[in-house]
């Protein structure tokens, strides 16, 4: 697990690095607290950096990245895009009942996806839309 | 005082949304996975068009009653509810084993009532200084103050203080996004118009904390196949619980104190005050050996810590707009909604509405302890619910707080990158309290630098204020990490001897 110690605070300082150099270009009065956080960001990624590459024997790690993890990102992302695409009432129903789905096991489980799902369309009218006048987002191909 | 009393027995919305606030912030500290900060974030796209006493006070309750609800898991079935009750976990859970598990709610019920009442005396006691002493400090004492509450921080969570002072600097970083408010500049921007306005709080604090939260909870998903216990002997067992207290009344007092003192100190949080106490218990009982195996001063330590912390952490919070915990901090984020910016201009033309929230801090504590040991058997069964079918739903809140908040679909895409570092994060145990402290606190730290700048110079750090400050600071840093060190030893040694 030596990479895990070295990929993330080489992405972070890569982010540093980039707003760093974006930071540059304004006057000191703007520039100035950006520049120190980022200044110092940067610095200490790259000692983080250099220290786990020089470690003789790979570190300790409670990384455990796998396809897990790719499988619990993959419903956070199909939830947004469906939201994106389908707006609340109608994506957001179709992510809870595809996710509860797969992750519910058991002779009921269509039923329960079912009853899940239709909860979202009736929060998202009934609580948000009437209630509090609300106007949650609509879907890129409803609107 | 007395006006806050009565602003909030005149206003029947604000008493029956305390009401409801308490057995939902208890349900929250009581499944596991979810606690006070997915209790704030979920509860706040209602928020909006709420009157303001009203929310504030729900909020508050909301707040204030997490841990005692936690309670019930942990104690019961060994699973802390929230991250502080794994200081409780080991010798509650053991006193259940051995048959006391009712008595142990009992003690960390009323230890936590207690707890809380202490941390909203001391913040009661603190309200009329704070203000006259506030109004002395001035920016370069503002800015000192948010540095070291962002070093506390880092210094204190636990993963390094490397891996701390990078997250904090992020969390800077993305509170510098948008447009400067002195020369207009659009900074960090990457000429996107998306992030014109900034990356909101709602946004970055969601994707920090929220998501990668529900994210291994999704991972792990499994349901508690511990049986439920019988209700035998529930009236002697809650005398034993009560008595316990009253046994051991000064420990429960001492804690909360440190509780107190704890929440007061901007960066610190709810497991330094639990393990803090955990360690105390330990090395004031004439009983060591007991810990680790069912001591009731092991439960009473950190409870009374736990709920007098809230307290404490709404003094810098309130007064100062600068958050005493990282739940704090989402605290201040969902008072947005309701129209609501602590600071001292705030505290000074809201004093009826300050005194209303310590009330309701106080009353809503006594309500916890109340219905944890009148609705343990019903608790018992909250901790059993399958969280793993709740994670699509706190998606979905996430992102209507995210969307109420920004109004542009495309924070969506931001969320995603977002939660991708906070899970990394999570995963490579890095701590992600410096990140919101350093988003909080990004704003106030550079007003205050620029405006010290601009009227002292760089001198400014030698002014004989800010020179006392930044020794004592330091010193205290140095004393409360060796003494944190100290107890979280003597902590680790029970445990390890367990």
């Amino acid at each position: 697990m030596r990479h895990s110690g070295l990929v993330l605070p080489a992405i972070l300082g890569f982010i540093f690095a980039i707003c760093l150099a974006e930071i540059l270009r304004y006057r000191w009065e703007v520039a100035l607290a950006p520049g120190l956080a980022c200044g110092i960001g940067l610095v200490l990624c790259v000692v983080l950096v250099v220290q786990n590459a020089r470690a003789r024997a790979p570190r300790p790690s409670a990384a455990n990245f796998g396809k897990g993890d790719i499988a619990q990102f993959s419903w956070l992302a199909l939830a947004a895009f469906l939201v994106t695409m389908l707006g609340f009432a109608i994506g957001g129903a179709l992510s809870v009942f595809v996710q509860v789905l797969v992750v519910r096991q058991g002779k009921y489980r269509i039923i329960t996806a079912a009853i899940c799902a239709a909860a979202v369309p009736i929060i998202v009218i009934g609580v948000f839309q009437e209630l509090l006048q609300i106007r949650l987002y609509a879907g890129h191909l409803l609107r | 005082m007395l006006d806050g009393l009565i602003a909030l027995f005149s206003s029947p919305l604000a008493l029956v949304l305390m009401v409801v606030a308490v057995p939902i912030g208890m349900v929250f500290g009581a499944i596991p996975g979810l606690g006070g900060k997915i209790a704030l974030i979920s509860v706040m796209p209602f928020l909006i068009g709420l009157d303001t006493l009203a929310g504030c006070v729900f909020l508050i309750s909301l707040h204030a009653v997490v841990h005692t609800g936690a309670a019930a898991p942990t104690i019961l079935l060994g699973i802390p509810g929230t991250g502080p009750s794994t200081a409780v976990v080991l010798d509650g859970h053991s006193m259940t084993k051995n048959g006391d598990g009712t008595r142990a709610i009992t003690a960390a019920a009323i230890a936590s009532g207690i707890g809380g009442v202490v941390g909203t005396i001391c913040l009661a006691l603190i309200v009329p200084f704070a203000l006259s002493l506030m109004k002395q400090i001035s920016y370069p004492e503002i800015f000192l103050l948010t540095l070291f509450g962002l070093g506390f921080c880092a210094l204190l969570s636990g993963s390094g203080l490397v891996k701390g002072v990078i997250v904090g600097c992020l969390g800077l970083t993305i509170a510098f996004v948008g447009k400067e408010t002195t020369y207009g500049v659009e900074r960090l921007t990457f000429d996107l118009d998306v992030f014109y306005g900034g990356i909101n709080l709602v946004t970055a604090v969601l994707s920090m904390f929220a998501i990668p939260e529900m994210l291994r909870v999704g991972r792990k998903a499994q349901i508690s196949q511990t049986e439920i216990l019988p209700r035998a002997d529930v009236f002697r067992q809650i005398a034993l619980g009560a008595a316990d207290i009253v046994k051991h009344r000064w420990l429960t007092l001492r804690t909360s104190v440190m509780g107190v003192i704890v929440g007061i100190i901007p960066g610190l949080g709810g497991d330094v005050a639990a393990w803090l106490c955990y360690g105390h218990a330990a090395q004031s009982s004439d009983h060591p050996e007991k810990f680790g195996k069912g001591a009731v001063e092991g439960v009473i330590g950190p409870e009374a810590a736990n709920n007098s912390k809230e307290g404490g952490s709404l003094v810098p919070t309130l007064f100062l707009g600068i958050p005493g915990s990282s739940g704090m901090a989402i605290f201040l984020i969902a008072l947005v909604p309701l129209g609501v910016s602590p600071g001292l201009s705030f505290v000074e033309q809201n004093n009826g509405l300050i005194w209303a929230m310590v009330w309701a801090l106080a009353l809503s504590n006594i309500l916890a302890a109340v219905t944890l040991v009148a609705l343990s058997g019903v608790l018992q069964r909250l901790a059993r619910v399958p969280v793993h079918l709740l994670v699509p739903y706190v998606y979905l809140l996430a992102m209507a707080s995210i969307y109420i908040a920004s109004n542009d679909w495309r924070f969506f895409v931001v969320m995603i990158a977002m939660s991708a570092i906070g899970y990394a994060f999570l995963v490579l145990d890095w701590p992600r309290a410096p990140f919101v402290i350093g988003l909080i606190l990004g704003p106030e730290a550079e007003t205050s630098l620029v405006k010290s700048l601009s009227i002292w110079g760089p001198e400014f750090l030698l002014r004989p204020v800010s020179l006392l400050m930044i020794a004592t600071l330091l010193f205290s840093m140095h004393r409360m990490s060796r003494r944190l060190m100290a107890h979280a030893k003597i902590a680790k040694d029970h445990i390890d001897a367990s």
